[in-house]
């Protein structure tokens, strides 16, 4: 007997919250990779000299302004884009995007969101360099969540017996 | 970082070492490849794993708000097959009795748990009163907490009949020690389990079909055990689905919506508690046999840690046996001798709220301040029903791997087994289970206490 007959083809099924969650996954990441573009933009194009370091605060406090996030005094926007405690920075939106993805998506997706994290969780670098190099490596990350979910999610059918075996029974 | 390993001595019965220092036999093999590997080689492999729970999404939540991977100890605890048969034969007869109670108890003739008892249970559900389930079984999924107290001697602490987790926490952990050092498996005859094959007949037993439609109910995916509804509900193939997803139709079965068509549904494999809230009639539609729940409304009025002190009775009344497991001796406190010695000896005590689960509401009150032990005499006096008392048991520990210090540290340690029994009456016992580690300095386990995990095998003699 097939074990999979038992649910109807499972994963597949569209529900509700299912919908709802892929909706947000894919508008979060979204997200993420506009702060990202942003940032990216202002490290490269106006931190030149302390002229330019003062353009490019001036260009990221727009961003934060249009996004609605509040950087109190002496804060940096900089610092706020990346990883204040709100949905409008890359680290907040990243964050939501996981919680959506690990309701709906492949263990690979959340892998792969868990990744592009993983920098924003530790001590930030200070140098705009390092900015751009880590911002750039979480685009990277990002781009690479597409095939990600080629591979996982579209091109994979229903997991195999041969999979689950591997997967759950064997290394018990 | 220290460059050589030792397991430290402890007071209590400890499952690395005996009472001469000497590594027990069943546990020389992890010691030597710790040896072998040597404390830096550990701590990366440590840091590898630990990343990894991060990047799976391995998590156990204890506030929603922030993400938590689930603190995981990777040394793993062996159980010698000798005791395991102990246990599993131990568990099985408890699951046995505990259904039968549960099925007379609304069916209307129980006579081993007094009724003023019962009646004051929380979980007790009199709507469910004449009610049998598919193969009279309300518990289908079991999970007992047991500790050690040396030699082969496990007590049992507390069973949870409700929505019991951390089966999936159990093959997680077990995963990733066989992946990130499997050095310390090499030499051990680990005993394997299915648990798919073993659920998909459980609900095809409860259903009466081959392909029953089941899915998983889950609170969403800032619950605590969230990681273990989305990992059973890939490991099941069954849907995940929330509350709004189920509806109960003009016709008293449940579907579930989806974009192509709505769905009946045959089985709900659930893990909340209070349905009615999650799905609108769901409880009629349950109780009129258009759906399977599992584990069945009202099962939880045997989890109360006051109907606990009958288990053995049960056990002697519906399967004329003795109990194989002893149990931690507990004193109901409605009674007022028993009132009196607990408050007599309340230092020596463990409280417990009758309703409690997952840590919450249990005072290890040895371990408390004087603060804390006269507010909870308070709490004893004002509603003396609302609680029962345990002796404190000088339970075993088992090392813990400290990757800063690179040294092996001694922590408390439980045991939670689980165990289905499906439509047939037919019990499955799970080899291991889920070893939980208390916090240094503390004897509370459960992991929304902030415990650890712990990978656990049963192994087969010899030892390599």
């Amino acid at each position: 007997m097939d074990p999979r007959t038992i649910a109807l083809g499972s994963d597949r099924w569209l529900t509700d919250s299912r919908v709802y969650n892929l909706v947000w996954l894919g508008r979060w990441i979204e997200r993420a990779q506009n702060v990202a573009r942003v940032l990216l933009w202002a490290v490269r194009e106006h931190s030149d000299g302390d002229e330019g370091e003062q353009r490019m605060e001036e260009v990221l406090g727009l961003a934060t302004a249009i996004r609605g996030m509040t950087v109190g005094p002496g804060a940096s926007n900089l610092t706020a884009l990346l990883t204040l405690d709100t949905g409008a920075s890359l680290r907040g939106c990243l964050v939501a995007a996981r919680y959506n993805a690990t309701q709906v998506a492949p263990v690979e997706v959340i892998q792969t969101i868990g990744a592009a994290l993983e920098p924003l969780d530790g001590d930030l670098p200070t140098s705009t360099q390092e900015v751009e190099a880590m911002v750039s490596g979480i685009m990277d990350t990002l781009d690479s969540l597409h095939s990600t979910i080629e591979d996982a999610w579209f091109h994979s059918s229903v997991l195999s017996e041969e999979e689950v075996y591997r997967r759950f029974v064997q290394q018990q | 970082m220290a460059s050589e390993i030792s397991a430290p001595a402890t007071p209590g019965y400890n499952e690395w070492t005996d009472s001469s220092g000497q590594t027990r036999s069943h546990y020389a093999a992890i010691a030597n490849a710790a040896a072998s590997l040597g404390p830096a080689e550990l701590a990366q492999r440590w840091g590898r794993a630990n990343r990894q729970v991060g990047l799976d999404a391995f998590t156990f939540y204890l506030d929603p708000r922030r993400y938590r991977p689930a603190p995981t100890d990777w040394v793993p605890r062996v159980i010698p097959a000798d005791h395991w048969e102990v246990i599993s034969a131990g568990v099985a007869q408890r699951l046995k009795a505990l259904n039968r109670f549960l099925l007379d108890l609304y069916n209307g003739s129980q006579d081993v748990v007094p009724d003023e008892v019962m009646y004051t249970s929380y979980y007790f559900y009199p709507e469910v009163q004449g009610f049998r389930p598919p193969g009279d079984v309300f518990v289908q999924i079991y999970g007992i907490d047991l500790v050690h107290l040396g030699e082969g001697r496990y007590v049992v602490l507390e069973d949870n009949l409700r929505i019991p987790s951390g089966i999936t926490y159990q093959i997680k952990a077990v995963d990733m020690v066989s992946s990130h050092v499997p050095e310390f498996g090499a030499d051990y005859d680990i005993v394997p389990y299915d648990i798919r094959q073993a659920y998909h007949d459980m609900f095809r037993s409860l259903c009466g079909t081959d392909s029953p439609v089941c899915v998983l109910l889950t609170d969403g995916r800032f619950g605590s055990a969230f990681f273990e509804h989305r990992y059973l509900s890939e490991l099941l193939s069954i849907p995940l689905v929330e509350g709004a997803d189920l509806y109960v139709g003009y016709d008293g079965r449940v579907y579930a919506r989806t974009i192509e068509q709505d769905i009946p549904v045959d089985l709900i494999y659930r893990r909340v508690e209070d349905l009615e809230m999650f799905v609108p009639n769901l409880r009629e539609a349950y109780m009129d046999n258009k759906v399977v729940l599992v584990n069945g409304l009202g099962s939880g009025a045997a989890d109360d840690k006051l109907v606990f002190m009958w288990v053995p009775q049960m056990i002697q009344r519906y399967l004329g046996e003795t109990a194989i497991l002893e149990q931690a001796p507990s004193f109901n406190l409605s009674d007022p001798d028993s009132r009196r010695h607990v408050l007599e000896n309340l230092d020596s005590l463990v409280i417990k709220a009758r309703q409690g689960y997952g840590g919450i509401g249990v005072y290890v009150m040895p371990d408390l301040g004087p603060g804390d032990r006269t507010r909870v005499t308070h709490h004893i006096l004002q509603n003396p029903e609302a609680f029962i008392a345990q002796e404190t048991l000088d339970f075993s520990n088992h090392m813990v791997f400290n990757d800063q210090s690179g040294q092996l540290e001694p922590r408390y340690i439980d045991l939670r087994v689980f165990a289905i029994q499906d439509g047939n009456g037919n019990v499955t016992v799970f080899p291991g289970g889920l070893t939980r580690v208390a916090l240094a300095g503390g004897r509370i386990t459960n992991n929304s206490s902030g415990g650890l995990c712990k990978p656990t095998w049963v192994v087969r003699h010899p030892f390599q």
